[in-house]
């Protein structure tokens, strides 16, 4: 009877033809082609962060936020090195590619978590002291009017909005992925 | 593992179970484009992975181990995927089709195609062993299970399929 299954499972065609060696080395590689283009696309928008805050460096005069565009640019530079770090750590799972699926797949739920609850000590929470004293060097470069209280409060909500929803996000996913691990039964 | 052997290993990996290789990520992609690259991904971590093959276990152990830990990291990185179930859902689900009347080997295939698609893990990577014709023990090995796990779920795959294709044993 199942048996009769397997062997319609291993009948089946499959369209695909086997690949030449000397491709597979070429490829080898290449493997983390996907990790590399968000790199290059982070590393894209930090230069241009990188460019519009040292703008401000010389367009503004007020020291508050010439110091707030400087941490700014610095935490991108920090974000930058970040980023090579794991990206040449983060292998594709060559390494343990041949241990016990069950294992692997423990790991690899535990990896994506970890790469989630850390983003904010590596990518966003290093952004919040020059955005800060950016911000509050611009309210008192403003003149006293009804209108900056607005302003200041309109940015700090639209910061906190960004900034707490993508923690709130990540921290989400984060426990998602423990209840998981929690529930594997193995 | 020398360069040479690992060239040799993987040709031979290939040679063996290629074909299998085929079958797997059919079940684990449905995505014609995506297939193509997930088999790719596969054959690429395969010879890399022969670096570090040292025999400690079989190369088809090896083999199905390396083949389903990169189809999970696939599906794990794939936002889009759809409910799963687990085998004993499966056994409790309805017949959406009826099969009794289609001896269709395709319209069949497709069935199991997509009942293994819906499946989680680890029940997704039993069936699929089973159906290479792996015993309890090597599939244990590969997946990590213990062998009496595995023949629980084994016992349940039959009963799925049985009652699926409406193959009864005979009385």
């Amino acid at each position: 009877m199942s048996d009769d299954i397997k062997a319609l499972w291993q009948k089946q065609e499959t369209e695909y033809a086997p690949m030449p060696l000397e491709e597979i080395r070429n490829k080898a590689g290449k493997f983390h082609s996907t990790i590399r283009w968000r790199n290059i696309r982070e590393y894209a928008a930090m230069a241009f962060l990188v460019c519009v805050f040292g703008f401000y460096i010389w367009l503004f005069p007020a020291p508050l936020m010439r110091l707030g565009s400087a941490l700014i640019i610095a935490a991108m530079f920090f974000v930058g090195w970040q980023l090579h770090k794991r990206g040449t750590t983060d292998k594709l799972p060559a390494d343990d590619s041949g241990s016990a699926w069950t294992d692997y797949y423990r790991r690899e739920l535990a990896r994506q978590r970890d790469a989630l609850q850390s983003i904010w000590k590596w990518y966003l929470g290093p952004m919040v002291p020059g955005l800060v004293v950016f911000l509050v060097g611009a309210s008192l470069k403003m003149p006293p009017a009804a209108q900056k209280q607005a302003w200041i409060a309109g940015t700090v909500a639209l910061c906190i909005a960004v900034f707490g929803g993508a923690w709130a996000l990540n921290a989400w996913t984060a426990r998602r992925l423990q209840r998981k691990i929690d529930g594997l039964g193995w | 593992m020398t360069g040479a052997n690992q060239d040799e290993s993987y040709r031979l990996a290939v040679a063996e179970h290629g074909e299998a290789l085929g079958r797997l990520v059919r079940a684990y992609e449905a995505d014609p484009e995506l297939r193509r690259d997930l088999l790719q991904d596969i054959h690429i971590g395969l010879w890399r992975s022969f670096a570090g093959f040292d025999g400690q276990c079989s190369m088809r152990t090896w083999v199905y181990r390396v083949a389903h830990n990169i189809a999970t990291s696939h599906v794990l990185r794939r936002k889009r995927a759809g409910k799963q179930v687990s085998l004993d859902m499966l056994e409790e689900l309805p017949d959406a089709d009826n099969p009794e009347e289609s001896t269709d080997e395709k319209q069949k295939l497709e069935m199991l195609m997509a009942m293994i698609q819906t499946l989680g893990p680890p029940d997704r990577q039993v069936i699929l062993l089973y159906l290479e014709d792996l015993d309890a023990a090597a599939i244990s090995d590969i997946v990590g299970l213990k062998p009496g796990a595995v023949a629980t779920k084994i016992h349940r795959i039959k009963a799925v399929l049985a009652r699926r294709f409406h193959e009864r044993s005979a009385p």
